[in-house]
Parts: structure tokens; C-alpha cells; sequence
């Protein structure tokens, strides 16, 4: 235990080499993302058929048509969330906040309902979830300041607000069966179904929220002092918050777009990120982004290996691992007391 | 220089200052006693914008504070809050961000940003904290980095609120000394204390609260001569000449 401690904190002042290794590990993971699977496929043949764009053969045809937006959505999906589990921790001074915590995905999921219900238009489906996912933050964001609440009941108002917008997501496709086709799928999340013209508005939004996030973490920093902190050192902290929250939203919003309710990204990444590189905003985001896209994937690819010839949702994996991290979560926050 | 005029301000329905009259000098260590909840840290934060007066106005150079944004504030007074928040960053980077204020877009901290940093923790002597996480830090220690981070912000005013709480008699004596240092550079120094001896014999001008209200103010002399400390502390005060000057202390009354 005392290694690995020692070991974080040397980690921590070198958050590039941290960075590096994420960024390799990434890119293995794409790799094997793209080779594996029904299917089997050589690195090479999935290197050339990338290259080339040329889709011949099977295995190009496979590797372009099928694993290249699976892998593109799950690295995508995965970076995403971290990032917004990262900012939502960050905003409301909670480290059990996440998305699909307090209300944020299910939010975005209502919203691709309606959306699919009523205008089933893919380049909508984005702004759509980001409008749904900033219902779900406004929602909690004002619970948080009116009440004060605390850590925990905060966690449980966000578990209420997901409760009824999983109500209402049953009762759209209850009235319109046909709203969602794969509807286990999307409650579950699942990268399955995604395709490139699915993925290209939502990618748009994901690019742009992380560049700003990115560009902007000097902000988050300040924030994480606390609104008080951050408030004397010349921040006006409600717009900022609310900025940061925005840009969760879009982020997590634009991820539930496509893969649907996944669960646990936004929980587990900046956790683990945290005990590695520390709580500085620039290489916490980048690492985040980067194991978030790392889970992920190799979450994604785990589902479809496991019960081979069938496949699991990637969501049902992130819940058998991130369920009992969030039980471990709340025991360590609780210290074994019965009040927070 | 700040000003106070007829502040009231407070939490909800909860009124806690009554109309406050007071002044932040420059060149002048001011600390503010009184009994708990006699409103002193929410003056200070009144003072700050923290908290928006309900009555009376808070003026900055002649200028409201409601005039003013977070930044420009900022740039004018440093404070150390009673309540600090402790994350999971080096000494260094903490005091570092006592440099935002100054900062413009997209505020990204410039080498003279550092340098002030390297004073800063170097005058607080904790240069050698400087690369530990602040969590890592025992209370005294984590209280010079914050006060490094005040120094750093390098403001015309600075408001502490209880800086000596978590630090030994030694370290107590030498953030009074720090105040007077500050105070010497043409600073004004607000602090919030409740070591009277401590107060007495280290501030220019004392000012005591009472249940929200300016009770009164003046040098160590007149306060003490007014015995008004007596009345609001239900104490006994005393002092002895030594070589040093007056040392203050107090006793509850049945005991002298």
C-alpha cells in the first residue's frame, strides 16, 4: 500500500510520462478494438484497410463499416464522460457526483427519446441529449444551492431526478414502441449500433467542449478551492460554475447520443486519475480523457468477448465494475458514520 | 483604503451586523475582537463582497463595491478565510493562485508569477514545503502556505480571519511580526483574533464587537484603559511592564 503511494506521488510530478503512457495504451487498445471481435483480424490488415480506405475485402469491410466507428464511439463515449465526471466532481466540491449519478445522462436520454419519438433526425440527436443532460444539471445544480444539501442527499436527489426521467424514457417508448429500435441497448449502453453518420455530430461537440475544457483549466482550478476561495481570488464563481456544467452537459450529453446510458466512466476515471496525477485541473483533464477512452474501449472490447458468440452491453461491464467502486466510494466518504 | 458606512448585512432572515462604521488604513495592523458570533468573520466578508450588505454601503477608494467586479476586488484585497479548503496540489501551486487576480486571458501563470510565488513562501519560510501535497501538510504548515498565498497576491489590503489557529506560540508571534511587516510596506491589515493578549500588544488599533455592533475603537491603550474589553468578554484584564513593554492578560473574574 505504501509502494503504491510513493509510487502516485512520484507519478504526480511527472503527469507527462503518466500522460505518455495513457496515450500508448490508447492506442493499443484501438488496435485491438479494431482486430478482435467475430471476426479476427491481422494488425496489418486493419492498418491497410485504415490506409487505404479501399473496402475490398471482408476484413476492410468489417474494420471500416463496423469496428472503426465502434472504436472511434468508444474512445470518444469514454473521454467524454471522464471529462464531465471530472468537471461535475469538480463544480459541486463532490466526489461522488458523476453523470449518471445525479441525473445528467438520464436526462440526455430522455431527450434522445422525445427526439427519436417525434423528430427522428441523427444530426439532432446531440443537441437534443446536450439540452436533456443540461435539464438534469440545472435540476441538481439547483438543489445543491437552495438546500445546501449534503454530499450523500445530494447523490440522492440526483438518484430521484434519474428515477423520473427513467419513468418518463418508459413511458415515450410505451407510447412510441418504435422510437428507440435497440431499446435494451440504449438503457443499457452499447456501442453496437453506432455508425459514423451517428457519431459525426456528436464527435463535432465532444472536440469543441474538450479544446475549451482544455483551455480553460486554470478556471477549474480556482473553483476546486471552493466558491468562497475562489470568489476572493476574483473568480464570479456562479457563471463559471454554470459554464463548466454546460460544458458537462454537452460533453455527457453528446456521448449518451450514441452509446446510450453508460454508466460509471465518469466515476471510476477521475477517481483513479486523481490518486495518480493529483487534483490540477490541465493533466487531470488530459489523463482523464485519455483512461476514460482507455475503459472504455477496453470495456467494450471485454463485452463483446466475454459471452463470445454473444455480445453484452458495454454497460453491463461498467456496471459490474464500477457498482462495487461506488459502494467502496461511499464507505470511505462515510467513514463508517451514519451522517455525512 | 476601504471603508465601511452603516453596514448591515447578514444570512437569510438572520441580521448580524447593525450598522457598522469602521475604516481599513493603510500602513495600519487593525484587529477586530469580540465574543463568538458577535459578527466579526462577517464583517470581514462583508467587506470582501462574499456576502451583499442589506443596508450601508462598502466603499473602495470612494468607489462602491458593488461597482467593482470579482477581479478588481481581488486585485485590491487578499483574504484568508476561516475556512480553507485543503486539495490535492503541491504547496506551490496553492500559493500560485494567489497570482490569478492579476492574470488575463486565458490566465496562464508568467515566470514573474513564479518568482513572487518563490518570495512569497520564502518570507513564510516554507520554501521547503513548497513541492509537498498541501494534504500531506501538518495545520501550521498548511496555514503558512495559505498565508504565503495572501502575500502573494500582493494587494493593497489584506483580511485575515483567525491566522494564528493550528500554530504554535512561535509561529503565532511570527505571523504577528509578518503583520507588522506588512503594515510597515503601507499595508492595511485586518485580522480577526481571539488571543486579547496577543491583540493588545501587537495591533495599531483595536475594534470590538458586540452582538453586530461597533462597541468601540481605538489604540491597545484606550481600549484597554476603557475596560470596555471587561464588559463585552466578562473577563478581568491585567498587564505587567516587562522589557518588552505591556504583557496583557486575562482571567475570568472570581479568579483575581
Amino acid at each position: 500500500m505504501n509502494s503504491w503511494r510513493t509510487s502516485c506521488i512520484r507519478m504526480r510530478e511527472h503527469p507527462g510520462t503518466v500522460a505518455a503512457l495513457l496515450t500508448m495504451l490508447t492506442v493499443v487498445l484501438a488496435l485491438l478494438s479494431l482486430c478482435l471481435g467475430a471476426v479476427e483480424i491481422s494488425p496489418v490488415e486493419a492498418v491497410t484497410a485504415l490506409l487505404n480506405k479501399d473496402a475490398g475485402s471482408v476484413a476492410a469491410r468489417v474494420v471500416l463499416y463496423s469496428r472503426l466507428p465502434r472504436t472511434c464511439g468508444s474512445l470518444l463515449a469514454g473521454a467524454a464522460l471522464a471529462v464531465s465526471g471530472v468537471i461535475i466532481q469538480t463544480v459541486l466540491a463532490n466526489p461522488l457526483a458523476a453523470p449518471h449519478i445525479i441525473g445528467v445522462n438520464a436526462g440526455a436520454g430522455l431527450a434522445v427519446t422525445i427526439c427519436c419519438a417525434v423528430a427522428p433526425v441523427t444530426a439532432l440527436q446531440p443537441l437534443a441529449a446536450f439540452g436533456g443532460a443540461m435539464a438534469g444539471v440545472l435540476l441538481v445544480l439547483l438543489f445543491a444551492e437552495t438546500t445546501g444539501a449534503s454530499r450523500i442527499t445530494l447523490v440522492l436527489a440526483g438518484v430521484a431526478i434519474s428515477s423520473i426521467f427513467s419513468a418518463l424514457i418508459d413511458a415515450v417508448t410505451t407510447v412510441f414502441p418504435d422510437a428507440l429500435l435497440g431499446y435494451a441497448d440504449f438503457r443499457m449502453g452499447g456501442l453496437a449500433g453506432v455508425t459514423m453518420a451517428k457519431l459525426a455530430p456528436a464527435a463535432l461537440l465532444i472536440g469543441i467542449s474538450l479544446v475549451v475544457v482544455f483551455s480553460l483549466t486554470g478556471l477549474l482550478d480556482v473553483l476546486a478551492l471552493g466558491p468562497e476561495m475562489a470568489q476572493s481570488l476574483g473568480l464570479s464563481v456562479r457563471p463559471t460554475r454554470l459554464f463548466f456544467l454546460t460544458l458537462a452537459a454537452a460533453l455527457a450529453g453528446s456521448a449518451v447520443s450514441f452509446c446510450g446510458l453508460v454508466g460509471f466512466v465518469g466515476l471510476l476515471v477521475p477517481h483513479a486519475v486523481r490518486s495518480v496525477v493529483g487534483e490540477e485541473s490541465r493533466p487531470l483533464i488530459l489523463c482523464s480523457a485519455l483512461g476514460g477512452a482507455c475503459l472504455m474501449t477496453l470495456c467494450d472490447l471485454l463485452a463483446r468477448m466475454v459471452a463470445a458468440p454473444f455480445e453484452l452491453p458495454v454497460g453491463t461491464i461498467l456496471s459490474v465494475v464500477g457498482g462495487p467502486f461506488f459502494l467502496w466510494l461511499l464507505i470511505r466518504q462515510r467513514g463508517g458514520r451514519t451522517h455525512d | 483604503m476601504i471603508e465601511l458606512k452603516r453596514v448591515q448585512a447578514g444570512y437569510r432572515r438572520h441580521l448580524v451586523l447593525k450598522g457598522i462604521d469602521l475604516t481599513f488604513r493603510p500602513g495600519e495592523v487593525l484587529v477586530l475582537l469580540g465574543p463568538n458570533g458577535s459578527g466579526k468573520s462577517t464583517l470581514l466578508r462583508t467587506a470582501l463582497g462574499l456576502l451583499p450588505c442589506s443596508g450601508g454601503q462598502v466603499l473602495y477608494d470612494g468607489t462602491p463595491l458593488s461597482a467593482l467586479s470579482p477581479r478588481q476586488v481581488a486585485q485590491q484585497v487578499a483574504f484568508l478565510s476561516q475556512s480553507r479548503s485543503v486539495p490535492n496540489i503541491t504547496a506551490r501551486r496553492m500559493v500560485l493562485h494567489g497570482r490569478f487576480p492579476h492574470l488575463s486571458y486565458p490566465r496562464h501563470y508568467r515566470p514573474e508569477d513564479y518568482q513572487v510565488v518563490e518570495q512569497a513562501l520564502a518570507r513564510m519560510d516554507a520554501a521547503d514545503l513548497a513541492d509537498r501535497p498541501v494534504t500531506e501538510l501538518s495545520g501550521g504548515q498548511r496555514q503558512k502556505v495559505y498565508l504565503a498565498m495572501a502575500v502573494a497576491q500582493q494587494t493593497p489590503t489584506i483580511l485575515m480571519d483567525e491566522p494564528t489557529t493550528f500554530l504554535d506560540i512561535a509561529h503565532q508571534l511570527g505571523v504577528m511580526e509578518l503583520a507588522r511587516q506588512l503594515a510597515r510596506e503601507g499595508k492595511a491589515v485586518v485580522m480577526v483574533l481571539h488571543d486579547l493578549s496577543l491583540a493588545l500588544s501587537t495591533a495599531d488599533r483595536l475594534a470590538v464587537l458586540a452582538d453586530g455592533r461597533m462597541v468601540r475603537t481605538g489604540t491597545p491603550e484606550e481600549i484597554y484603559q476603557s475596560k470596555i474589553l471587561e464588559e463585552v468578554f466578562g473577563i478581568r484584564q491585567g498587564r505587567t511592564r516587562t522589557e518588552e513593554g505591556w504583557q496583557y492578560f486575562c482571567t475570568l473574574p472570581r479568579l483575581l
